[in-house]
């Protein structure tokens, strides 16, 4: 059975809650009135029997008569029988002595006063013996409880539906009240959940609940803090590649002077000069990418860049940067455009396809399709692919999926792939991991543009 | 010929380091580390293109830019640290022809600069020279570089002056901002759209009646633009 929450625990209290005071209720009620009503009857009873036998007492009548005489006294519901002498007389043929238990007709013969219940042919009955006088007989007079009897079950049918209406309408209070009560909870778990996705500039309103108040300022104070030092540290992987920018550009125009010159060096010197060349311009594109990476976004509206053919921009680049042809072109995107920067999309293409190089043992094709009403490019390599949980975390800067092919002299700084994730963010796209037919493969996808 | 640059530069090392690379390159360099010290040193030596860096001490590069272009159309190469929206428009506002962000080898600029002494020169990338172009009341003349609207004169930068050619050329076709950072700037698939829209504003201010409302170089959303004939 699942784990019910707080909110279910809640209804399911309130429920049982009700069930069990309706249930009792309504037992209450039913025996209460079983009794009374019961009660009411045997008195009642015992009085017409005694009218009726004060009545026969009275007049002496023949046996003959007997019969008609008790058909006019008694309850007209009820039927009287007379015992007399060791003679049962009756006033028809409702009812007839050997119907009655033993023990009762014994106390008819003793002239004794009596009041059972009784069952005649199945059904529940009253009866009353009264005795009329010495040696005048024994009046009998026998209600049948049937009525009675029906109108308790019917009493017991309408408490019942009323017990479950009554569970029923705890459920529902439950429900609604552990709602309201727990709808301050569910803000702060909404709000929660929403700085788990990133968003930092949620915050909780907790004027209007008392319960709240501090909960809700104490979350919005946290929350403010973490996103002043995620700001904080964007701003510095910035500001650190940005100081960086002046002393790398002397580093790298000296080296290329040096490189220019290598001749002149001896063959220690030229090297030297050679691995200085190759870090400097490592170290150059990382923090070019850096600063791409963590600058302020592009203000202008997707609509009002240029039409591009992405087809064109895989051609020129993916071939170049794999280093053999790797591009294919579905029927279906060959004209396909998007609304974007052609440069951008440039750089997420060779990233991507420089990814597959550096860490999927090689790319073995680049695929642009434009299915329906985004364009789809597709780069498949030779790799290990990403293990499902690594599949978010690979775009993050610098973070490497374990596992992954890795050529150290690729110029690849970790940055690669959180570049192609802003850049097709910037474009309304999306980018994402999936198993290839060869190895891994990379899916971006790009809206189309609006004629 | 030996081409003459005036580099403005505050960071000595960098200074000294292209002035070296740039020499290598078959340039004249005349070097200054202030923005006071690039004005004296236009007048004195009259480069044929300007690199500028945009942080000097004194006074800002964009002031130094907007101070060059009072009294001269010379090429002014901007060097910035940032490639951010704002630094790149704001320079390119003040009258520069063309960017380059830090850090750059001597080769990317000299490319550069090849590009803009051919633009200075009314040559296009190819080399071609082209004949004298008229489009309604405005007349080109490429080989002498003289734009006339009407009765009047106008004084365009070199880049303005190549982009405006470079529309006139065909009145009423759309040119995208890829073709034209190819043909003016001498970019490859890697250029910035923002250097077509700046010098496109800057060109309205001086051909348009109302620069607010074109009549003459109008924009097509996401195509690019035209002139009309």
């Amino acid at each position: 059975m699942p784990r019910l929450g707080v909110r279910g625990r809640i209804a399911t209290a309130f429920a049982l809650g009700a069930l069990l005071l309706s249930a009792v209720l309504a037992l209450l009620t039913w025996t209460v009135a079983r009794s009374y009503l019961l009660a009411q009857r045997e008195v009642v009873t015992v009085e017409v029997a005694r009218d009726a036998a004060r009545l026969l007492a009275a007049v002496p009548v023949p046996d003959e008569e007997v019969p008609a005489a008790l058909a006019q006294v008694g309850g007209p519901s009820s039927s009287g029988l007379l015992y007399r002498s060791g003679q049962w007389f009756a006033e028809g043929l409702t009812v007839t002595p050997e119907q009655l238990p033993a023990a009762f007709l014994g106390g008819v013969r003793d002239g004794v006063r009596q009041l059972q219940r009784v069952e005649i042919a199945g059904d529940p009955a009253l009866a009353v013996a009264v005795p009329l006088g010495p040696g005048q007989g024994t009046y009998l007079e026998i209600f049948p409880l049937v009525a009675l009897d029906r109108a308790l079950q019917t009493l017991s049918f309408i408490l019942a539906g009323a017990a479950t209406l009554t569970t029923g309408l705890g459920v529902a209070l439950g429900r609604w009240a552990s709602g309201r009560a727990l709808r301050p909870l569910q803000r702060l778990s909404d709000a929660a959940a929403a700085v788990a996705r990133g968003d930092l500039s949620v915050r909780l309103d907790g004027r209007d609940d008392d319960g709240l108040r501090e909960l809700a300022s104490s979350f919005n104070a946290n929350t403010a803090a973490l996103a002043e030092r995620v700001a904080r540290d964007e701003r510095f992987a910035s500001d650190v590649s940005h100081e960086l920018r002046s002393p790398l550009m002397t580093i790298a125009n000296a080296v290329e002077l040096l490189c220019s010159r290598r001749e002149t060096l001896s063959p220690t010197g030229q090297e030297a000069v050679d691995l200085l060349a190759i870090e400097v311009r490592r170290l150059q594109q990382l923090v070019v990418d850096l600063l791409e990476v963590s600058r302020d976004p592009d203000t202008r509206h997707l609509d009002e860049l240029d039409l591009v053919r992405v087809a064109d921009v895989v051609q020129q680049v993916a071939d170049r940067a794999a280093g053999h042809p790797v591009t294919q072109v579905d029927v279906s995107a060959r004209d396909a455009v998007v609304r974007g920067d052609a440069r951008r999309l440039e750089q997420v293409v060779r990233n991507l396809v420089v990814n597959a190089e550096s860490h999927g043992r090689g790319v073995t094709a680049v695929h642009v399709a434009a299915p329906d009403s985004h364009v789809v490019v597709t780069v498949d390599d030779r790799g290990p692919g990403v293990p499902e949980p690594w599949r978010d975390r690979v775009f993050e800067r610098f973070t490497r999926a374990p596992g992954a092919a890795s050529a150290p002299d690729q110029p690849g700084a970790g940055l690669g792939l959180s570049l192609v994730q802003r850049q097709v963010a910037l474009h309304a796209g999306t980018v994402r991991v999936e198993d290839g037919p060869t190895g891994g493969r990379f899916v971006v996808e790009l809206p189309k543009a609006a004629e | 010929m030996t081409r003459r640059l005036l580099l403005v530069e505050d960071d000595p090392r960098i200074r000294s380091v292209l002035r070296l690379a740039l020499t290598d390159e078959g340039y004249e360099v005349t070097e200054a580390a202030t923005g006071s010290a690039g004005l004296a040193g236009l007048a004195e030596t009259d480069p044929d293109v300007v690199l500028l860096d945009l942080i000097l001490p004194d006074i800002d590069g964009f002031e130094v830019c907007r101070r060059i272009r009072r009294t001269s159309d010379v090429p002014v190469l901007m060097v910035t640290a940032r490639a951010d929206s704002h630094d790149v428009v704001a320079g390119l506002e003040a009258g520069a022809d063309d960017y380059v962000t830090k850090p750059v080898v001597a080769k990317e600029l000299s490319a550069r600069i090849r590009a803009l002494l051919r633009r200075a020169e009314g040559r296009r990338g190819d080399g071609e020279r082209e004949r004298a172009l008229s489009v309604g009341d405005l007349e080109v003349h490429p080989d002498s570089g003289i734009v006339r609207l009407g009765e009047a004169t106008l004084h365009l930068t070199k880049t303005e002056f190549r982009l405006l050619c470079e529309l006139a050329a065909s009145p009423g076709r759309i040119f995208s901002r890829a073709e034209l950072l190819k043909h003016v700037w001498e970019y490859d698939y890697l250029g910035d759209g923002r250097l077509v829209d700046v010098h496109v504003r800057r060109l309205r201010g001086k051909i348009e009646d109302d620069p607010a409302e074109p009549r003459r170089l109008v924009t097509m959303r996401g195509l690019g633009y035209k002139l009309e004939p």
